[in-house]
């Protein structure tokens, strides 16, 4: 393939979009490598993984856009790479891999690979893959246990090391972090995936640099990198000046149900085209793997401000550079060493409701409503009655409820949203493998928060276990704090567990509990939906009408949260108008 | 193509002079390693508590010598050895290699015990292998210290690290691997520098191994190395031919399964089956496997049995595979002395002392002339992890005796609060305790009638006092004894059983299980019970100067002496003539 001649390496804007779209098809079939050629069905099927491309100071010059929440991660892990391995120190066929939270990670199950990345012996940028493995050793299978009382406790820990020079794998350090894991044929597959994820994009952007000098394409990347940052500079000034602030709770320590809630606080100050967001107010860490990373907290505020500039803006480092992220130490948001961080899902989506919060004060008919804020993980462990064999795993179905209510639409019925929109596992498998079925699992009626436009609605699930015994390890959030709705919309109620006994007793159980389960006892639970946008009162009464007959709101909610009156399936428009009058002045 | 040596040399029997020479330069490689090891360790649990050992195999793998710090690696690194030369044999093996290893599964004890080995080499040709074996302060897992007792499965352990090079193609060592074992640590720059000590332990082994086969000759020492083997194996045997053939049954009870206070006990039980000069230890009847991670693996397992025989041998025979040969062992699996893979062993060292006393019990019953009654049982481990009142993180594990008394011997009486038997390390002072953790001693003193009563009196145990200065900690504590007493033999007593209590800032008194992980702040106070050895032969015929010493030394007490050894001292004096009406008066209410 010849050069083309560019005389004055100058990307003028057609190259620059052709080394832009070449650049994320190289991310893009580096994600479709990984997720094709797996193992483990949290990255097959979940596809908890996501790929990017750095240049050669590490800095982010393309990512797939796969969970959200890896996306500022991987940019703090490109410029430790970069640093650790520079050029001269990088070599031709080198891999590099890592996973410690305090070093720029996240938590320990997500290991990220890399490779340098050589044009004529030049080093011209790396190639990275993060992927969610299932286990990591540690406290308890799957490595996320909130028990675990420090870092170490939590499983292998792997510094950014290097784990393969001129082609040839470490066997040393790779037997070492395969002997860790619980499920280490799964786990090889899993490494083995992002290696070859990694292998492909070298190749890849390799390929890149025979098409245009060097120079040209380093132009291009500053072109782009330059061109995210314009644009996200620009939608930053579109936000008035200020200061705003926000904050929402978590129930508890997760350890304890009566253990105090924890305040997460942000302060967003705008002032032109820069945005900082401060955690200060925000509650110290805690016992449990709760906390998180400032890598963590900082990757939840760039997809808030990602969700500003939309599609056509390339995920580069520029979408970072206006945005800054301060947390005072020892706290949740910014822990520090060794506080355990494995179960940092459970924190980081209050950290997201805050985030979107703050910025719906700054931004109210750009940002929506509360989404649901948790993640409902049912863990069964215990002897299969068949075969006695150990089962471990998650109950399947959906795990999140509802996305918040915008500005022109209803929010989402139960559907994954947000930073870390993982798909979801099937009911079927888990019937194939544990001794239980879903009795029901339905939308909830009137669990979307009631406003002119309506949160998405949360699910019903009544699980039933039929032969044997099983530890059920059931961890939740929003049992306290209801899904907040904006702009006068309503919030979404609590969520609710009841466990109905053998002996026919039902009693109610905290967020956080690990308990028995026997033959013939049930398992329902209500996963809350998500907060309203804008007065009930305003709402479309066919809205509503519609609302009733799907199911979605009672023929009660319609009429004392909308105000509308319903004569069988039609509305009784006079009423209706004299109704909502009479509800609006006694307001 | 083999070198054709002159016949003498290769089939000519070795001079028994040449032969001790060989033999003592081999002692002398160990004996240097492991002093290598001790000198260059960073953390107290190696430098000054000595829990570390040394080790040299010939190019089969085979144990030539082994420098016997602590017993319970006798098995460990016998079979260590066989495993090196299985995955590199001579051919595979190269110059400058180091291996590392820890996996219990794969030949290790439990997660802690690292062994680092590499092969020696004399010009081209392979001669051997050197070996040290260190247990690490923290290699990360549930609890700081690695040896929670409370643990989901072994992977929750800590890091496990399977036989693998622990050096790159070229003869460097993998910084990259050593990089992300210290990363896993809690105190990696202990990690780091016990690391490099076992290096150069191993370092230093090569060089005099590798001149010894440089001063005889290979074809010479190698034989020498089989003639000493055979030579172990020998002496071993005329040691098994003075026991009587037969088969004896001993059982001795762990308190419980190591987690819940009341659940079952663990039996422990041992048939010896002795024919000839073979001995047979048969474990089948021992409770399965548990939860707690008191789990012991084969080569484990293996050590206590090594060790009893090793003890009827004596210093004579040469620390060598030919020891083990003439001993078979039963370990069935799924049992606590043989678990199945991912059983949790960390803290196995809970069940090992009770194995021993199980396996030195089935003894008694052959050769009760020889061996003693039952020790303490168990080893004093508190492990200690948190933040001072300067916000300093300390972890690592308390020091003090790690054992308490010895069992009352054949002729004598037990040691007071000795190492013995298979840990055998050394105290760590209180002085570096103290210097490490928020502390103080405030006492640590004899326990007053702790040893069992006897002819030959059981060693005494102690108490101590010990209070918590500032910051808060998580304190883990893994007795035994709580509640089966060590036994005496021949109409010797028991011993008391331990206990374990806080005192809290508000002076409640909570006397804590066995084995908990309990949190530990400023102004609280530990205060502790350890227990003695067991009595041999009737305490009535012990001699009454002695129990009349033992009341002076306050060993014994007034009412002990009177009511168990029938011995009357009143007013400072022993009243000779009350004694033996007292004596007389116990005997009869005995019938």
């Amino acid at each position: 393939m010849s050069k083309v001649n560019n005389k004055h390496n100058i990307a003028d804007p057609v190259t620059t979009e052709v080394v832009r779209g070449w650049m994320e098809s190289v991310t893009e079939e580096m994600q479709a490598t990984v997720v094709k050629t797996a193992h483990s069905l949290l990255i097959c099927e979940a596809r908890d993984a996501t790929c990017a491309l750095f240049d050669r100071d590490g800095r982010t010059a393309a990512q797939a856009s796969a969970m959200p929440i890896h996306l500022g991660t991987l940019a703090e892990l490109g410029r430790r790479f970069a640093a650790k391995y520079p050029a001269g120190v990088a070599q031709p066929g080198d891999l590099y891999i890592a996973n410690d939270p305090y070093a720029g990670g996240t938590h320990m199950p997500d290991i990220a690979i890399c490779a340098p990345v050589f044009s004529n012996d030049e080093l011209v940028g790396y190639v990275s893959s993060m992927a969610h493995h299932r286990d990591i050793g540690g406290l308890l299978p799957a490595s996320v246990s909130v028990n675990a009382r420090d870092l170490h406790a939590e499983g292998l820990r792997i510094p950014i090391i290097r784990i393969a020079r001129a082609g040839q794998i470490d066997h040393g350090v790779m037997k070492v972090i395969l002997a860790c894991s619980r499920t280490p044929r799964s786990f090889r597959g899993d490494l083995d995936a992002q290696i070859a994820a990694c292998n492909t994009g070298a190749t890849r952007f390799a390929e890149l640099f025979e098409r245009w000098p060097v120079e040209t394409i380093y132009t291009a990347f500053t072109n782009l990198t330059d061109y995210a940052e314009r644009m996200t500079r620009a939608e930053i000034e579109k936000i008035p000046d200020g200061e705003y602030y926000f904050e929402d709770k978590l129930d508890d320590n997760a350890l304890s149900a009566d253990s105090e809630p924890i305040v997460i606080a942000v302060t967003m100050t705008v002032r032109g085209n820069e945005l900082i967001f401060d955690f200060t107010g925000t509650d110290k860490q805690v016992e449990s793997s709760i906390n998180n990373v400032l890598t963590s907290t900082a990757a939840v505020v760039y997809f808030g401000v990602r969700t500003l500039t939309g599609d056509h803006v390339p995920n580069n480092d520029g979408c970072y550079r206006p945005i800054t992220v301060t947390a005072p130490a020892g706290t949740i948001v910014n822990c520090s060493y060794p506080a355990p961080v494995a179960s940092r899902g459970l924190s980081l989506m209050r950290i997201e409701d805050v985030v979107i919060g703050v910025m719906g004060k700054a931004l109210p008919e750009r940002m929506t409503a509360a989404n649901c804020g948790q993640y409902t993980m049912v863990s069964v462990a215990g002897p299969h009655p068949d075969t006695g064999e150990h089962m471990i795993g998650q109950l399947g179905g959906p795990v999140v409820g509802g996305h918040g209510a915008r500005a022109t639409k209803d929010g989402i019925d139960v559907s994954s949203h947000g930073c870390t929109n993982g798909s979801i596992l099937s009911m079927e498998i888990s019937e194939a493998r544990y001794p239980m079925k879903f009795n029901k699992l339905e939308l909830w009626t009137d669990s979307g928060g009631v406003g002119r436009w309506r949160g998405g609605l949360g699910y019903f699930s009544e699980v039933e276990w039929l032969r044997g015994n099983s530890s059920i390890t059931f961890r939740r959030e929003r049992m306290r704090f209801q899904p907040w709705g904006m702009q006068g919309g309503g919030p979404a109620p609590l969520c609710k567990t009841e466990y109905v006994r053998q002996d026919g007793v039902t009693e109610e159980l905290p967020g956080k509990i690990e308990f028995p389960l026997k033959s013939g006892e049930q398992l329902r639970y209500w996963t809350t939906g998500s907060g309203g946008y804008g007065s009930a009162l305003q709402r479309d009464p066919d809205h509503v009408l519609n609302d009733v007959l799907d199911g979605r709101v009672s023929n009660k909610a319609a009429y004392d949260n909308y105000g509308v009156v319903l004569d069988g399936n039609e509305i009784n428009k006079a009423a209706t108008t004299e109704l909502r009058t009479k509800m609006e002045t006694s307001v | 193509m083999k070198q054709k040596q002159p016949e003498s040399e290769s089939t000519a029997a070795i001079d028994p002079v040449t032969l001790e020479v060989l033999r003592g330069r081999f002692d002398a490689v160990a004996d240097e390693m492991e002093h290598t090891l001790l000198k260059a360790s960073y953390s107290s649990i190696v430098s000054e508590a000595q829990d570390a050992t040394a080790a040299v195999f010939d190019a089969d793998g085979r144990t030539i010598a082994q420098a016997c710090a602590i017993p319970i690696h006798l098995g460990a690194l016998s079979e260590l050895g066989r495993r090196f030369y299985q995955q590199y044999p001579p051919g595979k093996a190269k110059p400058g290699d180091l291996y590392i290893v820890n996996d219990p599964y794969a030949g290790g004890t439990h997660l802690p015990d690292f062994g680092v080995a590499s092969p020696v080499f004399l010009g081209e040709e392979m001669v051997g292998y050197v070996a040290t074996m260190t247990h690490h302060q923290d290699i990360g897992g549930a609890a700081p210290g690695s040896a929670s007792t409370d643990v989901f499965d072994h992977h929750s352990e800590g890091i496990r690290i399977p036989l693998v090079r622990l050096t790159d193609t070229s003869g460097n060592i993998n910084e990259d691997l050593i990089s992300l074992l210290t990363a896993n640590s809690r105190t990696p720059d202990n990690m780091r520098g016990d690391l490099y000590a076992q290096i150069a332990g191993c370092r230093t082994g090569e060089q005099r191994l590798s001149a010894i086969f440089n001063d005889w000759g290979i074809n010479t020492t190698n034989n020498g190395v089989s003639a000493l083997i055979d030579y172990a194996e020998r002496l071993t045997r005329l040691a098994i031919e003075q026991v009587p053939d037969g088969e004896y049954t001993f059982s001795d009870w762990l308190d419980n399964e190591g987690l819940a206070e009341d659940s079952d006990p663990v039996e422990i039980r041992v048939k010896l089956t002795v024919r000839g000069s073979e001995v047979e230890f048969d474990f089948t009847g021992t409770g399965a496997q548990v939860r707690a991670a008191i789990n012991n693996v084969p080569s484990s397992s293996l050590s206590c049995v090594y060790y009893a025989i090793r003890a009827l041998t004596g210093d004579a025979a040469p620390n060598n595979d030919g020891c083990y040969r003439p001993i078979s062992v039963i370990l069935p699996p799924g049992t606590i002395v043989n678990p199945i893979y991912p059983a949790p062993v960390n803290a196995r060292g809970v069940a090992i002392c009770r194995m021993i006393d199980a396996v030195m019990g089935v003894m008694t019953k052959a050769v009760p002339d020889k061996m003693n009654a039952a020790g303490c049982g168990h080893a004093n481990i508190f492990l200690a992890g948190g933040v001072d009142g300067d916000g300093h993180r300390f972890t690592g594990a308390l020091g003090g005796p790690l054992r308490s008394g010895m069992g009352a011997r054949p002729t004598k009486d037990g040691i007071d609060v000795a190492d013995h038997e298979l840990s055998n390390v050394y105290h760590v002072p209180l002085e570096v305790t103290e210097s490490e953790f928020p502390l103080r001693y405030r006492r640590m003193e004899l326990w007053e009638d702790s040893g069992g009563a006897g002819k030959w009196r059981g060693g005494l145990g102690f108490s101590a006092e010990v209070d918590w200065l500032s910051g808060n900690a998580v304190l883990s504590v893994r007795g035994e004894r709580h509640k089966f007493q060590p036994w005496g033999v021949q109409g010797g007593q028991s011993s008391p059983v331990c206990r374990t209590e806080i005192i809290e800032r508000e002076g409640n008194t909570k006397t804590v299980p066995a084995k908990i992980v309990q949190p530990i702040e400023q102004g609280e106070m530990l205060r502790y019970w350890s227990t003695g050895g067991g009595g041999y032969g009737p305490p009535t015929e012990r001699d009454p100067e002695l129990v009349f010493e033992d009341v002076i030394d306050g060993r014994v007490s007034l009412e002990a002496a009177r009511d168990i050894y029938g011995v009357i001292v009143e007013n400072g004096t022993l009243n000779l003539m009350e004694t033996k009406a007292r004596r007389n008066e116990l005997s009869v209410s005995d019938v």
